[in-house]
């Protein structure tokens, strides 16, 4: 029998792999929520609630969309950059990808109106990572036992929607909107993941430094995640009250997402001594659990102040209770599936986002900065590697910088934009459960939109 | 999704709630009172509708939607934002002191045409304020024939005058100071006028009386106000001190202010002879004075005086060289970007195009290629955002036609008067080399055909045709003109070789000998009095005479 150390557990079980590795490596703000998309909310710290006036709109508050009058689309993609660091040392993993394809249309019925048409991936979940132990206990007389284990896991994959955006402007200036986002791999082509895990644990009996017993034993998994359906909205409202301020509010109630997962392990012991194959076990499991993604609002306030400042300030809410995973009739946090969901309070965030218009006889400059506090939900560190459900619900807290700057010529805008987060003390996956992580994230996006 | 449906229901009750809006109208087949986009009350949609109504000829509905536009936004600005990336024109304080002008409101015409000029300086916010100044004194009257009211100052404010048959005149205002009103008839014999407690008056007054403020014994003032003379203020835009200037004529423009009237502003050289002279009236006056010289280094006097006698000048030193000659087939090849009219404008018409480029072709400053060969630029330039092309498009366009550089012009039309911005875009770089503007009161065709030939002569000097000397410097070539001269980066230039003389056996020149290219440089330095050039094609290090493209 391989004797694994006690958090390699955490790595070998898909269940838990899904959903503990799972939401510990977003990027969309920090949040498991996902907000919206685009450069430029990003560079303005993703405060745009108010603001919301642009082909993005749709992700970020619906109802900001009725400002448009003419037909946009917009294109985005990043580089995701994740480092923690701990007394176990340091892990960086990045990546590229796209992260939206959207197209708003406005068009006058009796009151302005507009659809929006959205591709936004929401989630990901692409990492590495690798753990190595080794403990030699001296039996006494010359003999030893020697304890070693490794682990390595590759992940890749996102969760994805698509969105159908409706907006209409009741009065003059009050708008409001929403936004249907179907989940599923059959919608989105983007909707699951694939985790590879390899685990290795030796357990050696060794006399005067021979060996002379016990087994070495190696484990392979394929994980993969699809997500079978789901369905989510974004209700929005906006109000330009005057000139110089507007105020957005934008509502995520809570949802589900059904999730199949479909795990191939197999496991090899071999004798130490003679290199007999003791066991070579194969085993294929499916089963399904259902993630629960928490109500969330948002309020927000934009101060223009005259024709190239503009000031923003989103706070969000989450009702983080809500945010909960259930499978084979347990329901456990997405965080740690020793934690309860109702172990968390409510969480907070607050962003703030500036930015001024430069015009320019050949192009238009539009550079931004912003900041952002958040709380995300996580877990205190295990007393040790054998108890590791001793844990209990706590908030990472995020802070971040943001900056941007958009090019505008003729109908063409062009985005770009960095956000740097870091916060001290996380315990996920990143590490062994009994100790902490500082991390730094690194996003950068860019975009591209036409206004028609 | 019952509840969206819901939501969506109720929203469009509520909508159906919201105020009646005033209907377009429609008067010679041309509708007035309407927006580009459906009307949401946004800002800069009331500033488009009450352009619109303006240009109907509806002053009170104007005058609602603009109010209404101040009401949401306070500033004019060439480049206002509406929302994400989108900028449109806005010159709602300058508008609505064109309307309120219509309507009699000189005062506060005054307050929003000086607010429109401190936020955006405009050529047409400096009419206005002439205009008003010009109906105070009770020169021209809106809506009616100009009255023959003498020019007073300000302490006499005509804020009404309708034309009431037979020549007359009622004329509403009101004496700011304490004093008497006198209509002052053709013969020199006056009457007194009536002032009111609230120091308002009314007058009838027949074809050949103006008003004119008088002491208080009743005898006339022939200047209108009594009191020690303020000099008046004067200032000046064009070429700078020791400023070459290519040719006979160098363009001003000009901006008078005084307490009493304007009477004239003259322009004299340092011999003391007058060489130009515009006939002022009102108490602050914009506009263009050309001044016409001899070669050679001049001194140039600005004089402006007005009622009171009071006195400001303004000296200019400019160095008059005569124009480059120039072989034609040696011009910069220019292509015009179709005139594109801000939203705030009547459309461009159809004959504006054909005249801007007429003007063009007649002051043959540039070999001008036929725009209207390019559909697609047209429709393109049919694109620009409020009126305003970018440099770099337009680059596009000169690139596509493979011409050096490319005319811009913004072109606005109010009622009876009309205003043009005009950039001169290098295509290598994008780059905006020039740029004039023009503004005119036209109510003839006469008058438009002076205004573009205006507009083509301020190019002209923005972008002069030079003639020089280069020698070598180095493994380069150096210019002898600079910025001083008009010379900029990426200006080209010919170096001519000059053919000998063909002679008769007496020695006697038959034919002079011919000017032919053997290089062209291009600046890519340049300083106050000379320039660096880089060789394009031709000789190496040549020197020698040479002109500008």
């Amino acid at each position: 029998m391989i004797r694994l150390p006690p958090w390699a557990a955490l790595l070998a079980a898909p269940g838990a792999l899904g959903a503990a590795t799972a939401f510990s490596s977003l990027d969309l703000g920090g949040s498991p929520t996902p907000i919206g998309a685009g450069a430029r909310a990003l560079g303005m710290g993703g405060a745009f609630t108010a603001i919301a006036d642009d082909a993005t709109a749709n992700t970020w508050n619906p109802a900001g969309m009725t400002q448009l009058e003419q037909p946009e689309m917009a294109l985005s993609g990043g580089y995701h950059l994740r480092h923690d660091r701990s007394a176990s040392g340091t892990a960086t993993h990045d990546q590229f990808a796209a992260d939206h394809v959207g197209v708003v249309v406005p068009f006058h019925l009796g009151v302005q109106q507009t659809l929006g048409l959205a591709w936004q991936r929401q989630l990901d979940f692409t990492k590495a990572q690798s753990f190595a132990s080794e403990e030699v206990v001296d039996l006494g007389f010359g003999d030893t036992q020697t304890e070693s284990s490794a682990a390595a896991i590759t992940q890749q994959g996102s969760f994805a929607t698509i969105a159908l955006s409706y907006a209409a402007e009741v009065v003059p200036g009050l708008s409001f909107g929403a936004t249907a986002q179907a989940w599923g791999d059959r919608w989105t082509a983007a909707s699951e993941y694939e985790s590879r895990a390899w685990l290795a644990s030796d357990s050696v009996f060794a006399t005067g430094g021979t060996p002379a017993g016990g087994t070495r034993g190696t484990s392979t998994s394929t994980a993969d995640v699809e997500v079978e359906r789901g369905l989510s909205a974004v209700l929005g409202g906006h109000w330009i009250v005057n000139e110089h301020l507007t105020l957005g509010v934008a509502a995520k109630p809570r949802f589900t997402l059904d999730l199949e997962h479909a795990l191939r392990q197999r496991q090899v012991v071999v004798d130490a001594a003679s290199g007999a194959v003791v066991a070579d076990d194969v085993a294929v499991v499916r089963s399904s659990s259902r993630l629960s993604m928490p109500l969330s609002a948002t309020l927000g306030a934009a101060l223009r102040l005259g024709d190239l400042r503009t000031v923003a300030v989103d706070v969000t809410w989450t009702r983080w209770r809500g945010f909960a995973s259930e499978a084979d009739g347990t329901t456990s946090s997405p965080v740690n599936k020793h934690v309860a969901p109702s172990d968390y309070r409510d969480g907070w965030a607050v962003r703030l986002g500036y930015e001024h218009i430069v015009p320019l006889s050949r192009v238009v400059l539009v550079p931004r900065c912003g900041l952002l506090w958040e709380e995300v939900p996580g877990v205190t560190a295990a007393p040790d590697l054998t108890r590791v459900e001793e844990v209990s619900a706590r908030f990472d807290r995020y802070v971040g910088a943001t900056i941007g700057l958009s090019a505008f010529r003729t109908r063409i805008v062009y985005d770009i934009a960095a956000q740097a987060r870091h916060a001290r003390d996380v315990v996920d996956d990143g590490t062994p459960p009994d100790e902490s992580a500082d991390v730094w994230t690194l996003v950068v996006r860019g975009a591209v939109a036409f206004l028609f | 999704m019952r509840r969206i449906a819901a939501l969506t229901a109720l929203a469009l009750a509520v909508s159906s709630c919201t105020a009646p809006r005033p209907e377009p109208r429609i008067v010679d087949g041309i509708a007035y009172g309407v927006t580009s986009a459906p009307f949401r009350e946004r800002w800069w949609q009331y500033y488009e509708r009450g352009v619109s109504w303006a240009r109907g000829g509806f002053l009170a509905e104007a005058e609602r939607d603009l109010r209404a536009c101040l009401a949401r936004r306070q500033t004019d600005h060439r480049r206002a934002r509406t929302y994400g990336m989108h900028f449109v024109q806005c010159f709602a304080h300058r508008e609505l002191a064109a309307v309120l002008i219509e309507l009699g409101q000189l005062d506060e015409a005054e307050r929003e045409a000086r607010i429109s000029l401190a936020q955006e300086p405009s050529a047409k916010a400096e009419h206005l304020l002439q205009r008003i100044a010009a109906l105070r004194a009770g020169a021209v009257a809106p809506d009616a024939a100009p009255p023959a009211a003498a020019a007073t100052g300000v302490d006499l404010v005509i804020e009404r005058v309708t034309a009431v048959g037979d020549g007359r005149l009622a004329v509403v205002g009101r004496v700011e100071r304490s004093a008497a009103l006198v209509a002052v008839a053709g013969d020199g014999t006056h009457r007194v006028i009536p002032i009111a407690p609230d120091a308002t008056f009314a007058a009838d007054l027949a074809g050949d009386e103006s008003i004119a403020l008088a002491a208080e014994d009743g005898s006339v003032d022939a200047r209108g106000r009594p009191g020690a003379a303020v000099a008046p203020r004067l200032e000046l835009d064009g070429p700078a001190d020791d400023q070459v200037i290519s040719g006979s004529h160098a363009w001003y423009r000009f901006r008078a202010a005084s307490a009493a009237a304007l009477v004239d502003l003259t322009a004299s050289d340092e011999d003391d002879r007058r060489i130009a002279r515009v006939a002022l009236s009102g108490v602050e006056v914009g506009g263009m004075v050309a001044i016409a010289a001899a070669p050679g280094i001049r001194t140039i006097r600005f004089t402006v005086v007005d009622a009171d006698g009071a006195v400001s000048t303004a000296v200019r030193r400019l160095v008059f060289a005569p124009r480059a000659d120039q072989d034609p087939r040696l011009r910069a090849v220019a292509s015009i970007v179709p005139l594109a009219a801000p939203v705030d404008s009547v459309a461009v018409a159809a004959a504006d195009d054909d005249r801007f480029q007429q003007a063009l072709d007649d002051d043959a400053r540039f070999r001008v290629i036929d725009h209207a060969a390019d559909a697609v630029l047209t429709r393109e330039a049919r694109l620009a955002e409020a009126g305003w092309i970018e440099p770099a498009t337009a680059a596009d366009f000169g690139r596509r036609l493979r011409a050096r550089y490319v005319v811009v012009a913004t072109m606005r039309r109010g009622r009876g008067d009309i205003e043009c911005f005009v950039r001169l875009v290098h295509v290598a770089t994008g780059a905006v080399v020039a740029s004039a503007d023009a503004y005119a009161r036209v109510r003839r065709d006469a008058d438009e055909r002076a205004f573009h030939a205006a507009l083509a002569a301020r190019l002209r000097q923005a972008f002069p045709v030079l003639g020089g000397h280069a020698r070598a410097h180095g493994d380069r070539a150096l210019l002898e003109m600079g910025r001083n001269h008009g010379v900029v980066e990426g200006m080209r230039f010919h170096v001519l070789v000059r053919e000998a003389d063909v002679r008769d056996a007496s020695g006697a020149v038959v034919l002079a000998g011919a000017a032919r290219p053997i290089a062209l440089y291009e600046a890519d330095a340049v300083e106050r009095r000379a320039a660096r050039l880089v060789r394009i094609d031709g000789v190496e290090r040549a020197v020698g005479e040479a002109v500008s493209e």
